[in-house]
């Protein structure tokens, strides 16, 4: 029997997926359970297996075409096969071509994004049809209709606000020069000047030989989700400096028993998440999540590790970090920075994170603030570990010291519960063999 | 056929109640108290009392448009009548119905009909069903001349005759569709002569006798209960006050209604009892109970709930 | 112009038509010496005698039935049913014979005929006397449904119905029959299949029909008072349907609000919700189409219930407020 294979959901978050390429070509046997495709979600590539065997009688979606979860993506059936489903196929596949034009059309003016952001805007049929006659992005329109839905007037208002005025020399500047005037910036009620043309023209001219990279997939949700923290989430910074001499001491010690046990090399990062696992233990409201109704104390302590990408960074997540040992954990996090640098991360290896850390000591910096990656509410930025005179009883010695700086949401964590925090993740890494209770 | 003297009182209560009952109701229509229209059986009480007296208890009633006297003479309760009239939630149909549309399941009464002819298919299946079950019911069917003209009745009443069903046609002629006269309406003279194309007995009664009806349909039901199918009674009468409440009488003369006002029912039934030897106090105390009773009755509807709006959706489905 | 009633603007068609052409002819009950049970033809008897103004027994086959059979055979007549529920018992006649004769019959035949008669409640008359279902009607190919809500409109239609080569549902409404309005003498005709603006505005398009119209241009005169302009729309005829009109007018308004006097489900004004959606119009909608329409429910006798079962003044003007919250 003929298979309609389906793009397949592989996160919960994920309503599309993009063919990244087939590691089959039309004709070629499949076995059940054999990895046949990699797709592509909002976060990572995904090899996906085959549901059943047979052959790979038809590509539905080529390599690059995003297919909304549940659309048709392939034909798994008998080499010597006849059936209706292949009819249907022709129909489906045709059908995709004929959108596919469209699709690429919407991307060459780098709209497609905001496109399907659009979608999800809820606006009467006339606001829409007035904000594609006046290429109105409607996401920046204020919604006054029943259940917030935007209406006709509301996109006209919104078009008088940002009615582009200009002087007539201005004007006349701009139809000659072919300047578009709205690609101006002016503050509401301004005109725009002959100079505001002039400095256009030349910026124009500067644009023209730089390169741009369009804001999509990874980029545009770290841009929106930083965003969205910093303008929810007021920031309070706090920090201290911790002597990790006896870290040091423990990590030479445990390094040839862990890689006995794991293959793994021990590093300063998993004695990091062990150690603020067991602070958070001690202070629950560090493990905590805002919300306009209620503080959510997390069960689960799962400390989430930012890991650098070529174009992004992504933060896999070590599950109940306070109950694994730190062999373990050693393991864990090491498979999982391999599989985000290759973007083979499943959806439930970066979702459900509660506390975050992110350490750019190996860059050599000292010291940084972190933004908090919401909705948890602090994140632990860590610097380079470095020998620094210190006074102890009066006297100056040389001491391995490095710099944890934590920032908090303020909405849930006041100062001296941040403090108390990092006091105590001070204390376990002074004295490790406090991880032990 | 000998009756007793409470079957032969029994008759002229009901008479009485079926003529203060419509009177009452013509009464409330003219004081704007009643909703829609009303078809009043003033002066054709005898088919429906003596009609109904020759059936048991058990059998079955499908009435008409002009069904307050056929619902009274089957044990229709006047308090829930006259709430059904004033549209009220302690109404027969919980003020939903109105006069044409009143049934009384329990006392055998499968409901009056706002379609001329509609309820004659109604107890033909009604028949139907005692057939199947051998339950020895008998359905009377009333309908009046108008519906003998209608498909349905000849269609329901050639049915019954093939299939021997037990029910009886009862048709009340009262000359009159709306305003077409009978023999307009007619090709032949009688109602009870279209028995001879279903090949059933077919028998002309006075219906302003009482006794008369009786004697014909009790005939007709022990027929139709020994299985030996049905019969069509034509029974012969007259309504008072023309077909609805906004009938002007146009097709009809005064004289007419003169001349039939002279043979009513219950007048000349109080004569015979009283010549058979029945004491006139006997007959003056039934007719004051019977005006206390409507009293009763209209002040209990008068004071009933009206129907809640939030109910409006209810008793569409079962 | 002379102000008449609804019932004598019909009545008058109805006679300029018997004048003008001799195969006209009216079958009814009690249509003769009574004059019809709401009184549409009174007079007409006396005018033009018991050959032309035919009463039947009480046989809303018959007659359906052999008005489909004289207009096979040329003549043109107009049945009269007593109440638009009895439609029902007429069903056969109407629907499997006058509406698919032609077809049937090889495009050969023509059933130039009239079949008419009040629907709708408030008076009290209960399920099987008030209901109103002209959609029904519109539902069979073969046959034309129109439903004039004026003086002006019901005597222009009812010539035009007369005119016609086809069965026509001609359906009144019982509350129309003592309305007023201007009709002018002599002989018009107002087109099957054409709506019409019975009033301008620009703020939200009410489409209406028979009795509803009334009520919506009621409703749009106390909404003038808050300084909501409301269009008025009268469909007119169900079939033929003039989507045109009301794509227009819904272009101009963006809002639109459909009030109908049957029951909800099924109701014409689905269809015609269903035909702004797939119009151009679709792109000035500012609001989602609302309908307002009768419960689903067989009327109710007691008043205050009856009065619920249907849309009235103040529920329109509530809808069209919602509409345009």
């Amino acid at each position: 029997m003929a298979t309609i294979v389906k793009m397949p959901k592989l996160g919960t978050t994920m309503t599309e997926g993009t063919i990244v390429k087939w590691l089959k070509n039309e004709g070629d046997p499949v076995k059940k359970g054999e990895i046949y495709v990699e797709i592509q979600t909002d976060k990572v590539n995904i090899e996906d297996e085959a549901e059943t065997s047979g052959v790979l009688r038809k590509i539905m979606a080529k390599e690059g075409e995003t297919i909304k979860v549940g659309e048709p993506i392939a034909i798994i059936a008998e080499a010597d096969e006849e059936s209706p489903d292949l009819g249907i196929a022709d129909n489906i596949s045709t059908q995709n071509q004929e959108k596919s034009p469209q699709v690429f059309q919407q991307e060459d003016k780098t709209e497609a994004v905001k496109q399907t952001i659009s979608d999800k805007i809820k606006a009467s049929p006339a606001a829409k049809r007035v904000a594609r006659e006046n290429q109105i992005d409607l996401s920046k329109v204020t919604p006054s209709g029943p259940n917030g839905r935007i209406v006709e007037r509301d996109v006209l208002s919104y078009i008088q606000e940002h009615k582009v005025k200009a002087t007539p020399v201005a004007k006349k500047i701009a139809i000659e020069r072919q300047v578009d005037l709205k690609a101006i910036q002016k503050s509401p009620g301004q005109r725009i000047t002959k100079q505001d043309l002039e400095d256009q023209i030349i910026q124009d001219v500067d644009n023209a030989v730089d390169n741009t990279i369009p804001v999509i997939g990874m980029r545009k949700i770290i841009a929106d989700s930083m965003t969205y923290s910093k303008k929810v989430a007021p920031h309070i910074y706090l920090s201290l400096e911790v002597d990790m001499s006896k870290v040091i001491d423990l990590r030479e010690r445990l390094i040839p028993l862990v890689q006995a046990q794991h293959d793994v090399k021990l590093s300063y990062n998993h004695i990091l998440i062990k150690a603020a696992a067991t602070a958070l233990r001690l202070n629950p409201l560090i493990n905590s999540s805002f919300t306009e109704e209620k503080i959510i104390l997390k069960q689960h302590i799962n400390i989430g590790l930012a890991v650098a990408l070529e174009d992004g960074l992504i933060v896999p997540v070590i599950k109940d970090a306070d109950k694994k040992g730190l062999a373990f954990i050693a393991k864990e996090t090491e498979e999982l920075i391999q599989k985000a640098k290759s973007k083979k991360l499943l959806p439930d290896e970066y979702h459900g994170g509660t506390f975050t850390i992110t350490n750019l000591g190996m860059f050599d910096i000292e010291s940084f603030c972190a933004i908090i990656n919401q909705p948890e509410a602090a994140i632990l930025a860590v610097g380079k570990i470095i020998k620094k005179p210190v006074v102890i009883d009066d006297e100056i010695t040389i001491k391995p010291m490095m710099n944890l700086t934590l920032s908090c949401d303020h909405r849930v964590i006041d100062g001296a519960v941040g403090a108390k925090f990092l006091q105590n993740l001070k204390q376990i890494l002074e004295e490790p063999i406090n991880m032990l209770l | 056929m000998t009756l007793s003297k409470e079957k032969k009182l029994w008759m002229y209560r009901k008479m009485h109640e079926i003529r203060n009952f419509e009177l009452e109701v013509d009464r409330l229509f003219k004081a704007n108290l009643i909703w829609g229209t009303c078809h009043l059986s003033v002066g054709q009480e005898a088919s429906a009392v003596g009609a109904i007296a020759a059936l048991d208890e058990k059998d079955m009633i499908t009435s008409t448009h002009r069904g307050h006297g056929h619902c009274i003479a089957k044990g229709g309760k006047l308090p829930q009548m006259f709430a059904e009239l004033l549209g009220k939630e302690t109404g027969y149909c919980r003020g939903r119905g109105g006069s044409m549309h009143i049934a009384d399941l329990e006392m055998g009464n499968l409901g009056a009909n706002g379609i001329v002819a509609g309820g004659i298919p109604i107890a033909t299946g009604a028949a139907l069903a005692s057939k199947l079950k051998k339950d020895g019911k008998v359905t009377l069917c009333f309908f009046g001349d108008g519906a003998t003209s209608q498909g349905a009745f000849h269609e329901a009443v050639n049915l019954a005759a093939v299939m021997k069903l037990p029910v009886v046609y009862v048709c009340e002629n009262n000359l009159y569709g709306m305003s077409v006269p009978f023999k307009k309406a007619s090709a032949v003279e009688n109602a009870a002569d279209r028995a001879k194309a279903y090949n059933i007995p077919g028998i002309i009664v006075d219906g302003n006798d009482v006794e008369a009806v009786y004697n014909v349909v009790k005939e007709a039901v022990e027929r139709a209960r020994k299985g030996e199918g049905p019969s069509l009674i034509e029974a012969k009468t007259y309504r008072w006050l023309g077909h609805s409440k906004s009938d002007p009488r146009v097709y009809r003369t005064r004289e007419e209604e003169e001349e039939w006002k002279q043979k009513c029912p219950i007048k000349r039934y109080r004569q015979q009892l009283i010549s058979e030897g029945i004491e006139e106090e006997v007959l003056n105390k039934i007719e004051k109970e019977v005006e206390d009773e409507i009293k009763k009755a209209l002040e209990y509807a008068q004071n009933s709930p009206e129907p809640k709006v939030e109910e409006i959706m209810e008793g569409v489905y079962a | 112009m002379a102000e008449k009633l609804y019932i004598e603007a019909l009545r008058e068609g109805l006679r300029e038509e018997m004048l003008r052409d001799e195969n006209v002819f009216i079958i009814g009950e009690d249509v003769g010496l009574y004059g019809g049970a709401f009184g549409v033809t009174k007079g007409l008897f006396q005018e033009f005698g018991e050959n032309r103004i035919i009463d039947t027994p009480i046989s809303e086959a018959a007659i359906a039935g052999a008005a489909v059979g004289a207009a096979l055979c040329g003549m043109r007549p107009v049945a009269e049913i007593m109440f638009f529920d009895f439609f029902t018992i007429a069903m056969d006649q109407l629907v499997n014979q006058g509406a698919k004769n032609r077809y049937m019959f090889g495009g050969k035949a023509k059933v130039p005929m009239v079949i008419r008669g009040p629907m709708g409640c408030g008076t009290g008359a209960a399920a099987q006397h008030s209901q109103s279902f002209p959609a029904v009607f519109a539902h069979f190919p073969g046959l034309k449904v129109v439903m004039p809500s004026t003086p002006y409109d019901v005597k222009g239609l009812i010539k035009s119905a007369i005119r016609d080569n086809n069965p026509v549902v001609f359906v009144e409404h019982k509350l129309l029959y003592w309305t007023k309005g201007e009709v002018p003498e002599g002989d018009y005709t107002v087109p099957i299949g054409k709506a019409d603006v019975k009033r301008d505005g620009k703020d939200i398009t009410i489409v209406a029909g028979s009795i509803m119209v009334r009520r919506a241009l009621e409703a749009a005169q106390k909404l003038e008072e808050d300084g909501i302009d409301v269009e008025v729309v009268d469909i007119r005829s169900l079939k033929p349907l003039d989507l045109r009109t009301v794509v227009s007018s819904v272009k101009k308004t963006g809002r639109v609000l459909i009030v109908e006097d049957d029951p909800i489900s099924y109701g014409w004004g689905a269809e015609i919700a269903a035909g702004i959606a797939g119009s151009e119009a679709f792109d000035y909608l500012d609001a989602p189409i609302k309908r307002l329409a009768g419960l689903d429910i067989p009327i109710p006798y007691n008043p205050n219930l009856e009065k619920h079962a249907v849309p009235q003044v103040p529920n329109i003007i509530e809808a069209v407020r919602e509409v345009l919250r």
